[in-house]
C-alpha cells in the first residue's frame, strides 16, 4: 500500500518535470522567433539609413560638377527625399535619441538645405560660393559617416554588435549602454561630427532659428507680486480663491508660471519677466454645454482682447472643438495684415467665458516693422495667380516663411472646384510663396 | 518521509501553475497592461472605439482629417500623464510636437512617439489604453499651439528617473510631477 502511493507521487513529479521542459522549449522557440523578427526590422531600418546616406553622398558630389539647372534640381530633389527617408529609418533604431542627435540634425539640415537650394535653382539663381563650400563640406561628412555606418552594418550582420538587450531595455536607455551595443558605436561616430558647418538658409531646421529672441517683449522687469496682480487683472477676476506660483519658466520667453483659482475655474498662466505680459493661459475647467454660437463667442473674444489693451487685432479663422471655439487673430495696420503676430483666444460655448489664450507667436514676432512699398501692383500680382482660381478677395499680407523670415505678399482668397484656397504672391519678386487650402471639417476650418 | 514528498509535490504544482500563467500572459501578446492601475474610466468618459465609429459616418466628404493625429497624441498623453494636472497633459503633448519640429528627432508624430525607448508608456503598454476626455482635449490644445512646456523636448519625473544624463539638462519649467527640459 505504502509502496504504491510513493510510485504515484514519483510519476506525478516526473510528469510535471517533462511538462515544464516542453513549456520551456516552446517559450524559448517563441522568444527566438520574436527576437529574429525584431532584428529583421532593425536590420531593414539600419540598411535604409546606410543606403540613403551613401546615395546622398553621391548626390552631393555630383552637384559639384553638374552645371545645368535641371540636373541640379533633379539631384537636389533626390538628396532631399533620401535625407528624410534616412531620418525616419534612424528614428526606428533602438538607440537613445541623445546619442544620434548630431546624425539626426545633419540629415534634417541636409534635407532641408537641399530643398531650399532646389527652390533657389528653380528660380534660376546660381549657387553662391558659400553654397559650394557647404556642399563640399557636407559631402565629406556624409562620406565619412557612410564608411563608418557600413562597417557597423557588417558587424551587426556578423553578430559582433547587437541592437539591444531587451531584458534590461539597454540600448534604448543612455545609462545602460554596453560596448557591444549599437548605441555606443553610434556615439563614437557622432564624436567626429562636431565640426558641422553652420547652415543658414530658408528652412525650418536652419541654424538661424536656434537663436530666435522674442521681439515683442518690452518693458520693465516684473516681480512676483506684480505678475500676480497682472494675472488677476488679465482674467478680470475679483476676489480670486487663490493666486500662487506653480513654477518658473525658462522657455523662449522667461517668466513666471502662475495658478489662479476661482470657483470651477483653475487658470494656469505664464507672465513674462520683462514687461509682465501674459504669454498664455489655460483654464482647467471642463465645458459641457453649448448655449451660444461661435459668432457670439467671437464677440466675447473681441471684447476680451480689447479689454486687455490689444489694438488692431482682426479675426482670421476659427475652429470649434469640445464645446469651445478657438478664434485666431492677426495684427493689422494700414491695411496690411501681419500673420506672424498671431493670438488665439479660446471661448467656452456655455457661458462665453475665455478659457484659453495664447500669444506666444505674437510676442515672439510683434515689433515695429519697416515694410517697403510693394514693387508689384495688385494687377501684376494677379497675373501670376492660376487662372483656375475664382478670386473673391485680395489684400496685402505679411506672412512668415519657414526660415523665420517675413515677406510682404498679396493674399488672394478664392475658390476652385468647391474648395477655398489662399494664394500668396510675393509683392517684391512675384514668386508664389505659399498656397493654402481651407478644409471644412466637423471641428471647423482647417488650413493645409 | 511522507510529509517531505507532499511538500515537494505541492511546490512542483505551484511552479507549473506560475509558469503556465506567465506563459499565457506572454503568448497572448496582450499589449494592454492588466487592470488600470487604479484609474477608473466611466463609460461616458471613454472616447476610444465607439466615438471613432460615429466620426467615420459623419466625416467630411473631402477625406482629410486631423483626427488620427490627435487620437495618437491623446493615447500617449493618457499613457504618460494620467495623474497630472490638465496643463501638464497639454505640456506632454507639446513636447511631442516640439520634437517633431526639432532637427534632433523624426519629423512625424508617429515617428517621434514610436521611437524605440523614447516613451515609457509605449515600452510598458499604457499607450494602448483608451484615453479619457481630458487627454483628448489636451491633445487638441497642444495641436492648436498651446505649449506650457516652454519649448521643452524632454521631460522626466525626478522621483522615478535615475539617468544622470537627463538630470543634467537645463530645466525650463515644472508642472505637477514632471520636469520639462531642453
Amino acid at each position: 500500500m505504502k509502496f504504491k502511493k510513493k510510485n504515484i507521487i514519483t510519476l506525478v513529479m516526473v510528469a510535471s518535470v517533462i511538462c515544464l521542459g516542453i513549456f520551456g522549449v516552446y517559450q524559448y522557440n517563441q522568444k527566438t522567433f520574436y527576437y529574429r523578427y525584431l532584428n529583421g526590422q532593425y536590420d531593414r531600418a539600419f540598411y535604409q539609413l546606410v543606403d540613403n546616406m551613401e546615395n546622398m553622398q553621391v548626390g552631393l558630389s555630383k552637384l559639384q560638377v553638374a552645371e545645368e539647372e535641371d540636373m541640379d534640381i533633379l539631384t537636389l530633389t533626390d538628396i532631399h527625399r533620401r535625407a528624410f527617408t534616412a531620418i525616419e529609418a534612424l528614428g526606428q533604431l533602438p538607440v537613445p535619441s541623445a546619442t544620434v542627435e548630431n546624425t539626426s540634425k545633419l540629415l534634417n539640415q541636409i534635407g532641408d538645405y537641399s530643398y531650399s537650394l532646389e527652390r533657389k535653382r528653380a528660380r534660376g539663381i546660381e549657387f553662391s560660393s558659400e553654397d559650394r563650400k557647404n556642399l563640399t563640406k557636407l559631402q565629406g561628412m556624409t562620406g565619412d559617416i557612410s564608411t563608418e555606418l557600413h562597417k557597423l552594418y557588417g558587424e551587426l550582420v556578423s553578430g559582433t554588435v547587437k541592437y539591444s538587450d531587451l531584458k534590461s531595455r539597454a540600448g534604448t536607455r543612455l545609462d545602460y549602454i554596453s560596448d557591444k551595443l549599437v548605441g555606443r558605436k553610434f556615439g563614437a561616430i557622432e564624436k567626429n561630427m562636431s565640426d558641422m558647418p553652420t547652415l543658414i538658409y530658408d528652412g525650418p531646421f536652419s541654424s538661424a532659428l536656434e537663436k530666435t529672441r522674442p521681439k515683442g517683449v518690452t518693458g520693465s522687469v516684473t516681480d512676483l507680486a506684480g505678475a500676480k496682480k497682472k494675472a488677476v487683472g488679465f482674467l478680470g477676476i475679483k476676489n480670486a480663491d487663490s493666486v500662487s506660483q506653480y513654477s518658473y519658466v525658462g522657455g523662449p520667453i522667461q517668466g513666471l508660471g502662475l495658478e489662479v483659482k476661482k470657483g470651477d475655474s483653475d487658470y494656469f498662466l505664464n507672465v513674462s519677466k520683462i514687461g509682465g505680459h501674459v504669454i498664455w493661459m489655460i483654464d482647467n475647467r471642463n465645458v459641457n454645454n453649448i448655449n451660444i454660437s461661435v459668432k457670439q463667442a467671437a464677440g466675447y473674444a473681441d471684447n476680451f482682447l480689447k479689454g486687455n489693451g490689444y489694438e488692431g487685432m482682426v479675426p482670421t479663422y476659427s475652429m470649434k472643438y469640445d464645446d469651445t471655439a478657438v478664434i485666431n487673430y492677426a495684427y493689422s495696420k494700414d491695411g496690411i495684415i501681419y500673420y506672424p503676430d498671431l493670438i488665439k483666444v479660446k471661448v467656452a460655448l456655455d457661458d462665453g467665458s475665455v478659457v484659453g489664450f495664447d500669444a506666444m507667436n505674437y510676442y515672439m514676432s510683434h515689433t515695429q516693422r519697416t515694410i517697403g512699398k510693394p514693387k508689384l501692383t495688385q494687377g501684376q500680382a494677379e497675373e501670376r495667380v492660376s487662372l483656375n482660381l475664382n478670386i473673391e478677395q485680395v489684400r496685402l499680407a505679411v506672412i512668415p516663411l519657414t526660415g523665420g523670415k517675413e515677406v510682404l505678399t498679396y493674399e488672394f482668397m478664392g475658390n476652385y472646384g468647391g474648395n477655398t484656397y489662399y494664394v500668396y504672391i510675393n509683392a517684391q519678386t512675384g514668386n508664389e510663396d505659399q498656397v493654402l487650402q481651407i478644409i471644412e471639417t466637423d471641428e471647423g476650418k482647417l488650413t493645409m | 518521509m511522507r510529509k517531505k514528498y507532499r511538500t515537494l509535490f505541492l511546490t512542483a504544482i505551484l511552479v507549473v501553475t506560475l509558469f503556465a500563467q506567465g506563459a499565457a500572459y506572454s503568448t497572448s501578446l496582450s499589449l494592454r497592461p492588466k487592470g488600470g492601475k487604479g484609474v477608473q474610466i466611466s463609460k461616458a468618459d471613454k472616447v476610444g472605439k465607439t466615438d471613432k465609429r460615429v466620426a467615420a459616418s459623419e466625416s467630411p466628404s473631402r477625406g482629410v482629417s486631423n483626427r488620427d493625429e490627435y487620437m495618437i497624441l491623446a493615447h500617449l498623453i493618457y499613457g504618460e500623464a494620467r495623474g497630472e494636472p490638465y496643463v501638464g497633459k497639454v505640456a506632454v503633448g507639446a513636447v511631442v510636437l516640439n520634437r517633431v519640429k526639432s532637427s534632433k528627432f523624426s519629423n512625424s508624430i508617429s515617428g517621434v512617439i514610436y521611437q524605440p525607448g523614447a516613451f515609457t508608456a509605449v515600452a510598458e503598454g499604457q499607450m494602448w489604453m483608451d484615453p479619457d476626455n481630458e487627454s483628448v482635449r489636451a491633445a487638441k490644445d497642444a495641436l492648436s499651439g498651446w505649449d506650457p512646456s516652454g519649448g521643452a523636448i524632454y521631460y522626466y519625473n525626478p522621483a522615478k528617473t535615475t539617468s544622470r544624463w537627463i538630470w543634467a539638462r537645463p530645466v525650463l519649467t515644472v508642472i505637477g510631477r514632471h520636469r520639462f527640459a531642453r
